[in-house]
């Protein structure tokens, strides 16, 4: 396995407790596979992603463990993770637009980033201008600032520094939010490429839209309020969920052709608990059309056919 | 930062601390030869300077640097207060030969510092100055005199055209006596620059010669061919004597403790309580040993704007002299260090000219009886009136608030403003001025400046010339001023006769009310000379001061070369 | 870039022509007549006194009209003249600031680039070291809020009155003359150092603080955060993050000029060290408005200046102003 993660608790410290964004979660990344994690805001999908490169200061890990080719990564440890990070494991952060330092030429910080790794620039330098060319830029971006660029040309910068030294697990966080459909399909092309290509081993995509993910990820993880609730193949999920939060979430998605006179849009009623103090049972029950008394106890995770798990009791 | 940036800052950082070094300029005939002056060699002073020594031109009133006139020029005569006698200076005697014929008769081994020789020339070439240059302070002599003589090589004769005893007086002798000029070298400049360049070169006849002069003193060095050394026997014991620009007060007090000032002719107040006794370690000494400690300098008068009512009202003026207590001013404002005046208000050298009888007969006191009495008598309705004293005379403004607190005691409403120094001389030129306190009454050989300043007519609308500020119209005192002027000064019986009546008539109208004597602030620090003036029975007892009209005039020169080193 | 410029230059000349016209207004509104102030001081005689009273006047021009004294005083500009002093009688005013302009120069100088360099740099230190900001922060907060001339007055009691390490005032001893000497540098060095400390320390303190905000601010950007995923040492990421805030200080720099100035003129005046700010005390005292003029349109000027080459220095260090002044030109 690429990436497998066990049971994963990652908090935020706050003044009145821990909130518990990651509550014990786990899955695996096959060698190869695009993972779609998604859910709606402040389900802990955004936190999960990062908690495996960089833990922010205000982050604890509270529990479990992720392995990366068999070996765990140190989490918790800043300056151990340091040897994993850009190397072995890659982020493509949700600010791509302002992730780039604004008063230095672009390929003069990429060439100090690259020796602050104890790589000597020179060796990557060829590499790096034919991945620019790869992904349409021309190589001269390198002598420019970051405000001569546009935002989808800082963004693709971003991707090919991130993916530069060949990661085996590269997280994508909204990598897609902020831009229009056209671009979006083609970050989406560039994700399945790197992939396809051998850059890149494994790839978490993060987003709260579903329909990237039918576009690229091979499987697809629905998380709810820190939760695990599904994991299935991605027509799985689309075609045939299990669970009735990942089955309202496939419902409210607008059909194309289908107009407002003659089908109204449904939303799923209610918000997500607070992560402060969560409730005891199944969380998703205040806002399902299924719950019962049943679900006063939280559902395991269950694999229910190859590759197809569900967290609920009326699933099973 | 860039490097080269870095190394450009690093210059710039350097460079500007070095400039001060470079850019100092300043006069200075003499060879530059000293770098630094000895202290147990060099005499420091403060408490004259308030500006930067740039010019030394004895004629610019106002501007000259401490020490132009007495250390670099030297009048005829000087004059001593504490006798009241004239002392033949550049001058061996000075006499009327008849109503319009002055004689003067000169010394005759006197050399300027240039090593030419003064001659009669040079008092006639500066005499002459009054008819041929406007600019001079005194051009007005010019209408007076009808020529000057030179009787050989040591005498000179002027002759007047009219009677100006009281002038003539004025240009020998005290604090507006002319130094001689060398014909040799101003004779060469136009007419209309004379009053006012600077002579950064100056040549004189006095005991020193400028050394050096920048922004923060003035420095001078001891000639050796000073002709007093030879006539007189006086040899300045220094070699070096540095003025110093004034700071703050305490900065000024912080010196003089530490010894960095020898003479500091500063108002220190409170300094009484570090002469002498306890605190006799700070080797501080005064003129004299106990109150008043200073000699007095220039009388301070409560000044009525007469023009205006109730200050027009002679009984009101009157209930002001007795309302004040100027003995508690004297403790309480001044710890001492002034003293009450005189009630005809004459500074202590011209005693011998006071008469008696007047001032028993009409003098006041501080008696708030008979104040109330005369407040009653003068038909005061209680109307508030103001005292004016510049802002920042920290001293004025305390006595201010005595005065005030005098006057509403006995039934005057009063109250005390402070307007700013330049406001308050319009206040008191342009007469919109209630009460004001005055001390432009300054020392003289007689008491004519005085009557003078108080009884000068006409009144201008705008009294620019600064007399007369309080307004008062008398036709019958200014006569008996004038009176005095055409008087010659032999006739002393006539004279004193005429200054009996001013006195008398000052008394009975009391055109100004003196207070008390400010002082010639003057305290010595004894660690490196000694010998400093004092009343005590030795033989210093010259002027401490190195003001204007006194170092040059006066015998502060006498009081310097009798000072003795310490070890 | 030679259009912004262009008109940076215009805003500065018009900013100057307005601050010339106040700074030879103003002082003529104070009250009373400077020659009759001068001459007050001294007992005369009534003709005597009508005799310098006019010949002063004449020197300084003062019995014109006001507008002619106006245009007179920019065609003397123009030649470079700003008149006569009557404080230091007949030097021109421009001697006189010239003697003292160096002392000041010598002083700000130095204070305000050593205080603007050492402060960001122990403000960024203390931006990621508890201890230090624990204790450099409280203290810079003292520092920064103390009045110049308190901080002054302390100092040259406990270094000079009392310890006597220092002089107590003067920009040089008094027992020396000015001449290219060891034993002079030596003593300008000495009189010029506690001026020097205290308007260091005050802008040390305001430049700490600063800087430790805006690293905080800045290693919490998202270049930062970024470059952490990317395995960056601290060391690259501080680097960047005081790299970027400098910039704002820099700004801050160009507007705290004018304090700065300001504080020099009190400090100089406690020490008696004869800068332009002592001078300007010197020519209220003596009612002096030619030389306060001129100091003023010295200090305006300088001020002027050193905002000008801030907004020079801002452009070659920002790329952001760099380029966005590029593409408004295009």
């Amino acid at each position: 396995m690429s990436l497998d993660v066990q049971n994963l608790v990652v908090a935020y410290r706050t003044l009145r407790g821990d909130v518990r964004a990651v509550d014990d979660v786990s899955f695996s990344v096959a060698d190869g596979e695009i993972m779609g994690l998604a859910g709606e805001s402040g389900c802990g999908k955004s936190t999960l992603g990062n908690s495996l490169v960089r833990l922010d200061r205000t982050m604890r890990c509270l529990g479990g463990r992720a392995l990366l080719d068999g070996t765990e990564l140190p989490l918790s440890d800043w300056d151990a993770m340091d040897d994993f990070r850009f190397k072995k494991v890659s982020l493509v952060p949700q600010y791509s637009m302002s992730a780039l330092n604004p008063t230095r030429r672009i390929g003069k910080m990429i060439s100090e980033v690259v020796r602050s790794r104890k790589i000597r620039y020179k060796d990557v330098l060829p590499e790096l201008e034919r991945r620019l060319r790869l992904v349409g830029l021309p190589t001269d971006v390198l002598a420019k600032y970051p405000i001569e660029l546009s935002g989808g040309m800082k963004q693709r910068v971003v991707m090919v520094l991130t993916t530069l030294l060949d990661p085996s697990l590269l997280v994508a966080d909204e990598v897609t939010s902020a831009l229009d459909v056209s671009t979006q399909r083609a970050v989406g092309g560039m994700l399945v490429e790197l992939r396809d290509m051998g850059i890149v081993t494994s790839t978490i995509v993060i987003t709260h839209d579903l329909s990237v993910l039918v576009q690229v990820a091979d499987s697809v993880v629905v998380m709810y309020a820190g939760k695990l609730v599904e994991r299935a193949p991605t027509a799985t999920v689309v075609d045939a969920p299990r669970h009735p939060y990942t089955k309202l979430l496939i419902a409210s998605l607008p059909e194309v052709g289908v107009r407002y006179a003659e089908h109204v849009l449904a939303g799923i009623p209610g918000h997500p608990p607070s992560l402060l103090d969560p409730p005891k049972g199944c969380r998703f029950a205040d806002r399902c059309p299924l719950a019962s008394a049943e679900c006063a106890v939280e559902p395991p995770l269950v694999e229910l056919e190859s590759g197809h798990f569900v967290a609920c009791w009326k699933a099973s | 930062m860039h490097k080269h940036v870095k190394r450009m800052t690093a210059a710039v950082l350097a460079a500007s601390l070095a400039a001060p070094a470079l850019a100092i300029g300043g006069a200075g005939a003499s060879s530059h030869a000293t770098t630094s002056f000895p202290r147990s060699q060099t005499l420091y002073t403060s408490g004259t300077a308030y500006s930067p020594p740039t010019n030394w031109n004895p004629l610019s009133i106002g501007a000259y640097a401490t020490g132009t006139i007495g250390l670099l020029y030297e009048p005829l005569f000087l004059y001593d207060p504490t006798t009241n006698k004239t002392v033949p200076w550049l001058a061996t005697s000075g006499s009327w030969t008849s109503p319009t014929s002055f004689d003067i008769k000169l010394r005759s081994n006197v050399t300027w510092s240039d090593g030419r020789p003064f001659t009669a020339a040079d008092v006639a070439y500066t005499v002459g100055l009054a008819k041929s240059s406007p600019t001079v302070p005194y051009a007005n002599l010019g209408q007076y005199i009808a020529d000057v003589e030179q009787v050989g090589r040591y005498e000179v004769v002027v002759n007047f055209a009219k009677p100006a005893y009281t002038q003539w007086q004025n240009f020998l002798y005290g604090n507006n006596a002319t130094p001689m000029l060398p014909k040799h070298i101003w004779s060469k400049l136009p007419a209309s620059a004379v009053a006012t360049f600077a002579n950064p070169h100056p040549v004189g006849t006095g005991p020193m010669l400028l050394d050096e002069a920048n922004a923060q003193e003035v420095a001078y060095k001891t000639s050796t061919h000073w002709w007093a050394t030879k006539d007189l026997g006086l040899k300045l014991e220094f070699n070096y004597l540095v003025d110093i620009v004034n700071g703050s007060n305490n900065v000024e007090l912080g010196q003089v403790l530490q010894g960095n000032i020898d003479l500091s002719n500063n108002f220190l107040p409170g300094i009484s309580k570090l002469v002498g006794g306890i605190s006799s370690s700070y080797g501080l000494q005064t003129y004299y040993a106990k109150a008043p400690y200073m000699l007095s300098a220039n009388t301070v008068w409560l000044e009525p704007n007469i023009s205006k009512a109730p200050m027009n009202n002679v009984n009101f003026r009157k209930a002001l002299a007795y309302a004040v207590d100027s003995k508690q001013i004297a403790s309480v404002v001044y710890s001492n260090i002034v003293q009450p005046a005189n009630p005809t208000g004459l500074l202590p050298n011209l005693t011998s000219y006071i008469d008696r009888s007047v001032v028993a007969k009409s003098g006041y006191s501080y008696n708030t009886a008979k104040a109330k009495a005369l407040l009653k008598a003068s038909g005061y309705k209680g109307r508030t009136i103001t005292l004016e004293v510049p802002n920042g005379w920290t001293d004025w403004m305390a006595a201010a608030q005595v005065i005030v607190g005098d006057l509403k005691a006995v039934g005057i409403s009063a109250r005390a403003t402070f307007p700013v120094y330049n406001t308050r001389v319009a206040d008191l030129t342009n007469g919109t001025y209630d009460l004001a306190l005055d001390n432009n009454a300054g020392p003289s050989t007689t008491p004519w400046a005085y009557y003078d300043r108080v009884y000068q007519l006409p009144i201008q609308q705008k009294q620019t010339a600064q007399l007369n500020w309080e307004r008062v119209n008398d036709p019958a005192s200014w006569a008996l001023v004038q009176e005095l002027g055409t008087t010659p000064p032999t006739s002393t019986a006539t004279l004193q006769s005429v200054y009996s009546q001013l006195e008398r008539r000052t008394l009975q109208t009391m055109p100004v009310i003196p207070l008390w004597y400010n002082g010639a602030w003057a305290q010595y620090n004894t660690t490196y000379w000694t010998n400093w003036p004092s009343a005590a029975p030795t033989s210093n007892h010259y002027t401490p001061v190195m003001w204007a009209g006194w170092l040059g005039q006066d015998t502060t020169i006498l009081a310097l070369a009798a000072l003795k080193p310490a070890k | 870039m030679r259009r912004y410029f262009a008109r940076k230059l215009l805003t500065y000349f018009l900013t100057f022509f307005v601050a010339v016209t106040l700074d030879w207004g103003i002082p003529r509104l104070m009250p009373g007549d400077p020659i009759a102030g001068l001459l007050s001081k001294f007992q005369l005689q009534p003709s005597s006194y009508a005799v310098l009273h006019s010949s002063y006047t004449r020197a300084f021009n003062l019995g014109e009209p006001l507008w002619r004294q106006y245009l007179d005083f920019w065609r003397a500009l123009l030649h470079g003249s700003l008149g006569t002093s009557i404080y230091a009688y007949p030097d021109p005013v421009t001697t006189v600031i010239r003697h003292a302009v160096v002392f000041t120069l010598a002083l700000l100088l130095p204070a305000t680039v050593l205080s603007y360099l050492a402060g960001n740099k122990v403000g960024a230190i203390a931006a990621r070291r508890k201890l230090l900001d624990d204790t450099v922060l409280p203290f810079s907060y003292v520092l920064t809020a103390t009045p110049y001339q308190w901080l002054a007055l302390l100092l040259a009691f406990v270094l000079a009155s009392v310890a006597h390490v220092f002089p107590i005032s003067g920009g040089f001893s008094y027992s020396l003359v000015p001449t290219l000497s060891w034993a002079f540098l030596w003593s300008l060095l000495t009189h010029w150092f506690l001026p020097f400390v205290t308007l260091f320390l005050v802008g040390f303190g305001g430049w700490a603080i600063g800087m430790r905000n805006l690293i905080i601010y800045e290693l919490d950007a998202d270049y930062a955060h970024f470059l952490e995923s990317l395995g960056a040492p601290r060391r690259l990421v501080r680097k960047y993050a005081y790299k970027n805030a400098r910039l704002p200080q820099l700004t801050g720099l160009a507007l705290s000029l004018g304090t700065i100035v300001g504080g020099a003129v009190v400090t100089e005046i406690v020490f008696n060290y004869p800068g332009i700010g002592w001078l300007v005390l010197q020519a209220i005292n003596s009612e002096d408005f030619f030389l306060l003029q001129g100091i003023f349109l010295f200090i305006i000027v300088g001020v002027l200046l050193a905002n000008f080459v801030v907004d020079v220095v801002y452009v070659l260090v920002d790329p952001r102003t760099r380029i966005g002044l590029q593409e408004g030109t295009r």
